[in-house]
């Protein structure tokens, strides 16, 4: 039950009787008036058990872009329902909506649309449907709050995507670049065509041009078909939380996009994308997708990673990674180089990993440790500096030790991780080191 | 909902029947201090019931026709614990019946002298004697044998023929009992021997039974309290309503439920909060943070300094050719070529001892900061 706003006002009313009668009397009555009448006005209202509620939903949105919950009301009764809807939802969702009374005739239906602008990844549920159904006075309500399911999924905001552009221009060029190129390791023989002024001499097919009679050269492109893994690590590393004040995000918002990107450019680029994601067990697992489809299957799946507080299992994660990859792979290990946790962890596969597949280490650096170093006003901040000296010291030393067993080690800040672990994927692609 | 529903209601009953226990129950009638019905700590209730149960008619009063009217054979009784009206005063020293002064013991009263013939005066009492024995040839006093000292004041004979107990070192004393020419008069110095808190204590009670009970009729006077804040018994408070006009009252009732039935309006939610899960998160600083207090705390400015050295080496070393395994000869030379700036300062500043205060290593670390500046800034 709920009263509207009619109530109080129309006690108020009760002053003009009261003013001519001035005795407790009048008062007492006059209440117990307005009482009897929204009383009536209650039991005139339509149940709201009797009307019927759908909803509309998209089934996804990416992050930080705005859509609309669509409530429908069907009055199947044959009275007019004046009836108030709130569509709830988490707070993340931000809803925003007007609550206008709707005056549903019988038989007819009405829509009522919450915006909905979400403010976190992941799979959003539909809370109550809260109902208000006035009576003809609209003085009181029948109240009930009724179950209407709905899930919106809410994909990453892949912002690193205004880099793509320039990335499969660089995917161009080394295609491009195959005709000239003489063949090796990272090409394969594409197709024939007739010599043209500029193309390199080395390249002539002697064969076919005995044969068409006309100068054929072979062009080359790219490897394609290759196989590339995007781990990323949601242990204890992915929560924190890095960035200065306004552009702070998780350290598994910044893998995401990396993910998202690499599956961009890597499905354009003809490879076979494969996702996982890790840390006591597995979160996600998403093995060699069709080409074309990798961007899509990337972000339903990564709208569901959360950090979790634990350790990375990596013998598991290792044991994953070949499971998944049976041929020589590219493994993009999204994870930290942190000298502290490296021998006991990471450190006991990686010799074996890099031995069987090519390993990039893409570490998220935290950009406020840089901006430590800049300013030093006092000791404290010199203390500061001095601790984030050590561990990036230390952190250098151990991504040299990597980088010899092979692995190719990519540090960025948040925003510039996605395009760095691209560029090192174009470099290994145009050295051949797929 | 149900749930809500019965807790708001057993609230409401609770509420209800605290205020009908506050307004049926009768006020307690006396809250006056020292009065004889007033069961309190600092009332004489106590006092009170005894002596009437030994057969003393015991009349207390504020008003000064009921000292005046006091007979021969009586005893009035005075607490003097504020100034007294010059009628009263008078009424005290003329009545015929006999006159204890209870004398507060403090400096704000009338001067209890005023009411023995001006043959008593009042004196420190000295700190250091809670408990005086009588130690005179009064009966009473004899039979009390100790009394409560926590007077600021106490009693000093001006005259002979004024009997004082209960001295402390010097010359105050706590009772003194003289006759004038139209009644006998004791008074005794201090509170705590009439009051309930502390009539048990020591021979208090044996004091005040004796000197008050000397004859069958005891007429307690309390001098009424001139406080303007004090409601006399009789009238009322000016009731607010009685200056607005008739109907006002109703009509604030009506306002009152209004305001009720907008609580409910407002109060209703439209429909239960959303609970939402929160992810996980750590701040990401919080190894480095750690090892800076460990630091700082240890004062390890030496490591410090080290790792503030070895970072910049490392940073400039590829900018300007060498690498950080050269001598520290060839990194200085190089340097000093790539920045421009002394050899022998960036020897002190790459290679030096290190600094002893945290003074000197906030100088160090800005001073690496500047030439790394320098050297990126080319």
């Amino acid at each position: 039950m709920a009263i509207s706003g009619r109530v109080p006002l129309l006690v108020l009313l009760g002053v003009v009787p009261t003013i001519m009668w001035p005795q407790p009397l009048t008062v007492i009555g006059w209440v117990v008036l307005v009482v009897i009448v929204s009383g009536m006005d209650l039991l005139a209202a339509v149940r709201p058990e009797l009307l019927q509620f759908s909803r509309e939903l998209p089934p996804s949105v990416r992050l930080s872009e705005t859509t609309t919950s669509t409530v429908t009301v069907l009055n199947p009764t044959r009275r007019q329902a004046r009836v108030q809807v709130r569509d709830a939802w988490p707070p993340s969702a931000t809803p925003a909506a007007e609550r206008p009374l709707l005056r549903v005739n019988p038989g007819s239906s009405l829509r009522q649309l919450t915006e909905l602008t979400p403010t976190r990844r992941g799979d959003l549920a539909a809370a109550a449907l809260t109902v208000r159904s006035f009576g003809p006075l609209r003085l009181a309500a029948r109240q009930r709050s009724l179950n209407v399911p709905g899930v919106l999924r809410v994909l990453p905001e892949f912002r690193s995507r205004s880099h793509l552009p320039s990335r499969l221009a660089r995917l161009r060029e080394l295609d491009g670049q195959a005709s000239v190129q003489v063949r090796g390791q990272g090409t394969e023989f594409d197709s024939l065509r007739e010599y043209a002024a500029g193309d390199d001499v080395r390249s002539i097919d002697w064969r076919a041009t005995a044969r068409a009679t006309r100068t054929m050269v072979r062009t080359w492109r790219p490897e394609r078909d290759r196989h590339v893994l995007m781990m990323l690590d949601s242990s204890r590393w992915a929560a924190g939380r890095i960035g200065g004040a306004g552009n702070d995000q998780l350290r598994l918002d910044a893998g995401i996009e990396a993910c998202l990107l690499m599956a961009a450019l890597g499905s354009a680029s003809g490879d076979r994308m494969s996702l996982l994601v890790a840390d006591a067990e597995v979160r996600q697992r998403l093995a060699g997708t069709a080409k074309g489809s990798a961007l899509a299957a990337f972000a339903d799946r990564l709208s569901l990673a959360e950090a979790e507080l634990t350790e990375t299992d990596w013998s598991m994660v290792a044991a994953q990674v070949n499971q998944l990859c049976r041929q020589r792979s590219l493994v993009v290990l999204i994870t930290g180089l942190d000298p502290a946790l490296y021998a006991e962890g990471l450190g006991t596969v990686l010799g074996q990993l890099a031995h069987s597949h090519q390993i990039v280490i893409a570490h998220v650096t935290d950009p406020t440790e840089q901006a430590q170093l800049d300013e030093t006003p006092d000791a404290n901040a010199a203390y500061d500096a001095a601790a984030s000296a050590r561990l990036w010291l230390a952190t250098q030393a151990l991504s040299n030790r990597v980088h010899r067993m092979g692995v190719e080690v990519v540090h960025a800040d948040p925003d510039h991780l996605a395009p760095a672990v691209c560029d090192t994927y174009l470099a290994l692609k145009a050295t051949g080191r797929l | 909902m149900k749930k809500l529903l019965i807790v708001t209601g057993v609230v409401l009953a609770l509420f209800a029947g605290l205020i009908a226990a506050t307004v049926f129950l009768p006020e307690s009638p006396d809250r006056l201090a020292n009065s004889l019905t007033n069961p309190r700590p600092e009332g004489a209730r106590a006092l009170g019931q005894v002596l009437a149960q030994d057969g003393v008619a015991v009349n207390q009063t504020n008003s000064i026709a009921d000292i005046a009217a006091a007979p021969a054979d009586s005893t009035v009784a005075v607490v003097l614990e504020t100034s007294l009206s010059e009628d009263e005063v008078a009424a005290l020293t003329q009545t015929p019946a006999d006159l204890v002064v209870i004398y507060s013991g403090s400096g704000f009263s009338t001067d209890p002298g005023k009411l023995a013939g001006g043959r008593l005066g009042v004196q420190d009492w000295s700190w250091g004697y809670p408990a005086p024995n009588a130690e005179c040839a009064d009966a009473d006093a004899l039979a009390a044998g100790r009394l409560s000292g926590d007077v600021g004041y106490g009693l000093v004979a001006f005259d002979d023929r004024v009997m004082t107990c209960f001295a402390d070192g010097s010359y105050a004393s706590l009772y003194a009992d003289l006759t004038t020419s139209r009644h006998r008069v004791t008074v005794v110095a201090g509170l705590s021997w009439i009051r309930n808190s502390g009539i048990t204590d020591m021979g208090n009670a044996a004091l005040a039974l004796r000197t008050l009970g000397r004859h069958d009729r005891l007429t307690w006077y309390l001098p009424a309290d001139r406080s303007p804040t004090t409601v006399i018994p009789g009238s009322q408070d000016v009731d607010s309503f009685e200056l607005l006009p008739p109907w006002s009252r109703p009509v604030f009732g009506v306002l009152l439920a209004a305001a009720a039935a907008a609580a409910l309006w407002q109060g209703r939610r439209f429909g239960a909060l959303v609970r939402e899960p929160l992810p996980v998160e750590v701040p990401a600083s919080e190894a480095s943070a750690g090892l800076a207090r460990l630091y700082r705390q240890a004062g390890a400015r030496g490591h410090a300094a080290a790792a503030l050295r070895a970072a910049t080496i490392q940073r400039v070393a590829a900018r300007v050719g060498v690498t950080t395994s050269d001598a520290p000869d060839t990194v200085i030379s190089q340097l000093a070529q790539a920045s421009g700036a002394d050899p022998a300062a960036l020897t002190e500043a790459l290679y030096g001892p290190p600094p002893t205060t945290d003074t000197g290593l906030a100088i160090l670390a800005e001073t690496l900061t500047d030439l790394e500046r320098k050297l990126s800034s080319r």
